[in-house]
């Protein structure tokens, strides 16, 4: 018997039309984090698989859904809106494609960037981890700068405004199983770690 | 490097196209073209268009480097649009042909660098191999803009239909994908446009050279266009002789070392012995070395770059004893 071959789709979710007026109590957001906001809460893993296949539905039809119907959403992290999908081998460039015209969730425009494909889960969820310290370190050094500058902008703060909403990524570990936990705990340390 | 070769150009204090470019700098192009689009009548001198495109318009984008394009809209087959003297202004010069007569004018015979067509629309012809073929082996590249697909749906369809009969009509050569996208979201990452073109009919290869290296070689044929004489010769650097050459020194050092090297096997033939014995071929090489005994006969036989490093680690060597010794010390103070 032959083993069904997937591939995992690492996606990231940008909003072009930058930083919501909600989010901005909480810190401005550096230039290097612009595009990257918490996802409304209303975005969940079931809520973002239902958009998904109505984008297939559109684009390809009823064959698009026969045929790439069975993805899963494997991760979703609304606080740093990232996720992973799970797709047949045969069928990821229709979801991609799917995923590519995508062009707002939940009423506010956003682009869907597909970081990674993966043959395992594991190596996306790795992908994932390296995006998040980037992103931070990333940000660390933009408020280095902005101090010298003269801009008083505390590292904890910046790290803090990226992961707005850093209560409802805890919040989303309980709802998430193990493999998944285990990850989120993994950003959630990354960023302990830079905050010393 | 990514490179998205078309940005409509707004003004420079549109917060939009600020953003449009914040947003690429972010998906992770390197190079992006901003375009001005000309229509209808061309003025009678088409030198005039001033470039009102700013040298570098986004100074807060140290990644990305900001090209120069202009998009003429080509409507009438008799008239004379001088394209050559518009090149001096702009970094590329592109083409929108509107019907068939004026494809195969501006794939046979006009001075551009790139015919873009609008794919959203449905043409009432089909693409040909021998009208498409004449351009792509002039060096002019066609262009998909994909950002109207993404809006609306029934630009979407068109755009399928004709950029699968336009990779097939090229056979997947010389095509360029880029955006021209009027606002931030819709532009895609460098990678989803790639996976957009395997829908279209090129694989993952064809759909990485028309958004990485077929319009790098737009702008540098553009470039070569340009500056160069009859587009083949461009002169890199002014030339002339670098100050201080390592080579030099090598050299003085080779031509200092030889008489030392002389005396060493007068007064104690111990290493250097040895070494001009296994070189055998050309024995009396070595003892030339620095033009100092016969510099008519140096000229001859050059010595290859291996022989010269041998002979070098001999010279090193015999410096050696001699500094052991006290024969020709002063040489190398």
């Amino acid at each position: 018997m032959v083993r069904v071959k997937q591939r995992y789709l690492l996606f990231t979710i940008l909003y072009p039309s930058g930083p919501q007026s909600a989010n901005s109590t909480t810190s401005k957001p550096t230039q290097s984090m612009t595009f990257h906001s918490p996802s409304p809460s209303s975005l969940t893993r079931t809520s973002l698989a239902s958009i998904i296949r109505s984008s297939i539905s559109s684009n390809f039809g009823d064959w698009g859904i026969g045929q790439c119907g069975g993805f899963a959403v494997k991760y979703f992290s609304p606080a740093t809106s990232t996720g992973i999908l799970r797709i047949t081998r045969d069928n990821y460039r229709i979801l991609w494609a799917a995923l590519t015209y995508t062009r707002e969730l939940c009423g506010q425009p956003a682009v869907i960037k597909v970081v990674r494909v993966s043959g395992t889960i594991r190596k996306a969820e790795l992908e994932a981890v390296k995006l998040a310290e980037e992103a931070i370190r990333r940000v660390k050094r933009e408020a280095k700068g902005a101090k010298n500058g003269g801009g008083g902008n505390g590292d904890k703060k910046v790290v803090a405004g990226v992961f707005a909403g850093g209560n409802s990524a805890q919040a989303a570990t309980a709802i998430n199983d193990d493999q998944d936990d285990e990850m989120l705990v993994d950003i959630v340390d990354s960023e302990n770690d830079d905050d010393k | 490097m990514f490179y998205d070769l078309n940005i409509p150009w707004t003004s420079k204090d549109d917060p939009e196209l600020a953003r449009t470019v914040a947003f690429l700098d972010e998906l992770g192009y390197n190079v992006v073209a901003l375009n001005q689009t000309i229509a209808g009548k061309i003025p009678s001198k088409i030198a005039g268009i001033a470039n009102l495109i700013p040298e570098n318009p986004f100074p807060d984008h140290p990644s990305i480097r900001f090209l120069r394009r202009v998009t003429i809209i080509l409507d009438d087959p008799s008239q004379n649009y001088g394209l050559t003297s518009l090149s001096n202004n702009f970094d590329i010069v592109a083409v929108r042909p509107t019907d068939e007569k004026l494809l195969l004018q501006a794939c046979t015979s006009l001075e551009c660098d790139l015919i873009s067509l609008d794919l959203s629309i449905r043409h009432p012809y089909h693409f040909k191999y021998k009208v498409l073929g004449q351009a792509i082996s002039r060096g002019i590249r066609f262009e998909i803009t994909y950002s109207a697909s993404v809006n609306e749906s029934n630009a979407r369809r068109n755009l399928l239909s004709n950029a699968a009969a336009l990779t097939r009509a090229t056979k997947g050569k010389g095509i360029v994908i880029s955006s021209e996208a009027r606002k931030a979201m819709l532009c895609r990452a460098p990678f989803d446009v790639i996976n957009l073109a395997t829908l279209w009919g090129l694989n993952q290869e064809k759909g990485r050279e028309a958004i990485a290296n077929g319009p790098r070689a737009v702008m540098i044929q553009a470039k070569m266009k340009r500056q160069s004489f009859r587009g083949v010769i461009d002169v890199v650097e002014g030339g002339g002789v670098p100050k201080s050459t390592p080579k030099e020194v090598a050299k003085t050092t080779i031509s200092q070392k030889a008489p030392v090297k002389r005396k060493a096997e007068v007064g104690d033939n111990n290493g250097t012995a040895v070494e001009t014995a296994t070189d055998s071929p050309q024995p009396a090489e070595s003892a030339k070395l620095g033009g100092e005994a016969t510099p008519g006969e140096c000229s001859e036989t050059r010595p290859t770059k291996k022989q010269r490093k041998k002979e070098m680690q001999a010279a090193k060597k015999a410096a050696k004893n001699t500094l052991s010794g006290s024969v020709g010390g002063e040489w190398l103070r």
